[in-house]
């Protein structure tokens, strides 16, 4: 028997409209339909784990989190229609990790007072990519960041490195250097506390 | 320090423990529940801590500045030994790229701005992970040299030679348009606007293998090819049509050299050993032409060259001998006679 088959658009509205939300236009084209059994099964299997992740480890409201689950499911919609993804679960994660970080990084932006443009509008940071004042700003954070890295004992460094662009877990990072997972923390937690003061504590300079 | 700036120390400590253990580590229900109730407690914990999280992530936005170098016109790689300053290899359990660290940081600073035009290159055997000025996401292979440019209305980079993985951001202009993404590599440039691909440059061959998205693929003579993902599409200069090549492959196949992998599947002797010297400090010499068309289908790993001539020499036609200053020579084996 033939499963009856929806446009994926049909699908999001349909699930925007289950939790309040402004139906979206309608694509100019949808290339590949998407059957409505299975994108419903895969919003079903995972809202529910993404939004434990992103509003624990982000720290976010219920409100935001459940934004953002939103927009990485349309997201998820919209380029599902044109290839096969290989596995959806760790894209979600992915692009879900990505919205909130983009998230953070805007409401931290226009609370900032040194904020150079305060005002509030969508992807600021793109059109001010060649703002001179803003690369200048991040060249002296960069500066900063650096001496704080340059500064830390051996290990302390050696740890955040792993961590942070190694991409390993405390758990293999503990086993790797033969130490406790707790110390691992405790490493990469100062680690980033010394560059959290190096960068509170850096020289305002007027431009 | 007066009691104000204590508390506010106080509470970044507490923070980044928080995010040691929530954020990067695996949290128990217990520790969750505490966590829930610290962030609770006040609202500046709460900006405490995704403040840090924000300042762990532009921690790889730094890396951008870290590889641009002033690279001249024309490049010659081969000038650049692994002992540059540039050099950072990807091991893990060395903390010596630490110390080549400081100088590269040293090195971005004094650098005079230039925001519109930034070199990065890699050198032999090292592979690094870069964040463009626009925010998209590359990984260079070993002995790979690319350059930047943004001219306000596009974003153009030229893949002079080796092996890169790009993950595009979409970004838009003041009048809300996407800003294309544009790669030009030997006979072949391709236009995107936010997708994820790996380019590879082969002396007069170029190939684009797309992970995500649709890239368009077009030639100086005007021919064009839209690539989907799965599907790589190469060009040859020195092939007088210069006409597209596509092929289909294994998405889990593509730019498996991030994860240190090299996975050839009926791909020329060639070939191989082209990617062997991104990988391998000394010569890699191919005794007779005709061995460069001997076909290959296998795994190696991209840290264990020798061990991946060695098991050559089990699957071809082909001695190989492993000179003591690092050259390889590979000949044909001699067919008994008698």
């Amino acid at each position: 028997m033939m499963r009856p088959r929806v446009r994926s658009y049909e699908l999001i509205r349909y699930i925007r409209t289950q939790v309040g939300g402004q139906p979206p236009t309608p694509p100019k084209s949808a290339r590949m339909e998407i059957s409505n059994h299975k994108l419903s099964k895969l919003y079903l299997d995972h809202k529910g784990e993404l939004l434990r992740h992103v509003s624990l480890k982000f720290a976010l409201e219920r409100v935001q989190a459940e934004d953002i689950v939103q927009q990485a499911f349309a997201k998820y919609t919209a380029i599902a229609r044109d290839q096969a993804i290989a596995n959806p679960r760790a894209y979600l994660f992915k692009m879900a990790s990505n919205q909130a970080l983009d998230l953070l990084r805007r409401q931290q932006h226009s609370a900032h007072p040194c904020s150079h443009n305060g005002t509030d509008e969508d992807s600021a940071d793109d059109n001010q990519l060649n703002d001179p004042a803003r690369i200048h700003t991040a060249r002296q954070a960069l500066h900063t960041m650096q001496k704080a890295m340059q500064a830390m004992p051996e290990k302390r460094r050696h740890f955040l490195q792993l961590s942070r662009f190694e991409h390993m877990s405390n758990v293999d990072i503990a086993k790797h250097a033969g130490i406790s997972e707790a110390a691992v923390r405790k490493h990469i937690s100062r680690a980033l506390l010394d560059i959290k003061h190096a960068m509170d504590n850096q020289p305002l300079e007027e431009y | 320090m007066d009691e104000l700036s204590q508390h506010r120390e106080n509470i970044n400590e507490q923070a980044s423990d928080w995010f040691a253990l929530i954020y990067l580590g695996s949290p128990s229900k217990a520790e969750i529940l505490a966590f829930e109730k610290w962030c609770a407690a006040k609202g500046s914990h709460r900006n405490a801590y995704q403040e840090l999280i924000t300042l762990w992530h532009s921690l790889s936005e730094q890396q951008a500045t870290i590889a641009p170098s002033t690279a001249p016109e024309a490049p010659n790689l081969d000038r650049q030994k692994s002992g540059n300053i540039f050099s950072r290899r990807r091991v893990i359990s060395l903390g010596a790229a630490f110390a080549a660290c400081g100088g590269i940081f040293a090195m971005a600073t004094i650098q005079a701005p230039h925001k519109d035009m930034v070199h990065y290159q890699t050198a032999v055997s090292e592979t690094s992970r870069i964040t463009l000025p626009d925010g998209s996401h590359v990984e260079l292979s070993g002995k790979t040299h690319i350059q930047y440019t943004f001219d306000g209305k596009r974003r153009l980079v030229t893949l002079y030679s080796g092996q890169a993985y790009f993950d595009v951001n979409t970004i838009v202009d003041q009048y809300n348009q996407k800003v294309p993404f544009e790669v030009a590599s030997g006979p072949l440039n391709i236009t995107v606007v936010g997708t994820a691909f790996d380019v590879k440059k082969q002396g007069n061959k170029a190939t684009v293998t797309v992970a995500e998205g649709i890239v368009k693929a077009h030639t100086s003579s005007a021919n064009s090819t839209r690539v989907i993902a799965g599907q790589s599409v190469s060009a040859n200069a020195a092939l007088p049509a210069k006409q597209f090549v596509i092929e289909e492959v294994e998405l889990k196949n593509i730019a498996s050299w991030r994860q240190g992998r090299l996975v050839y599947v009926d791909a020329t002797l060639d070939e191989v050993m082209s990617d062997a010297r991104r990988f391998h400090n000394g010569a890699i010499i191919l005794g007779d032409s005709s061995l460069a068309k001997l076909r290959v289908t296998a795994t190696f790993r991209s840290d264990q060259i020798n061990e991946m001539i060695t098991m050559l020499e089990q699957l071809l036609p082909i001695n190989v001998y492993l000179e003591p200053n690092g050259r390889i020579v590979i000949l044909e084996r001699p067919t008994i006679s008698s």
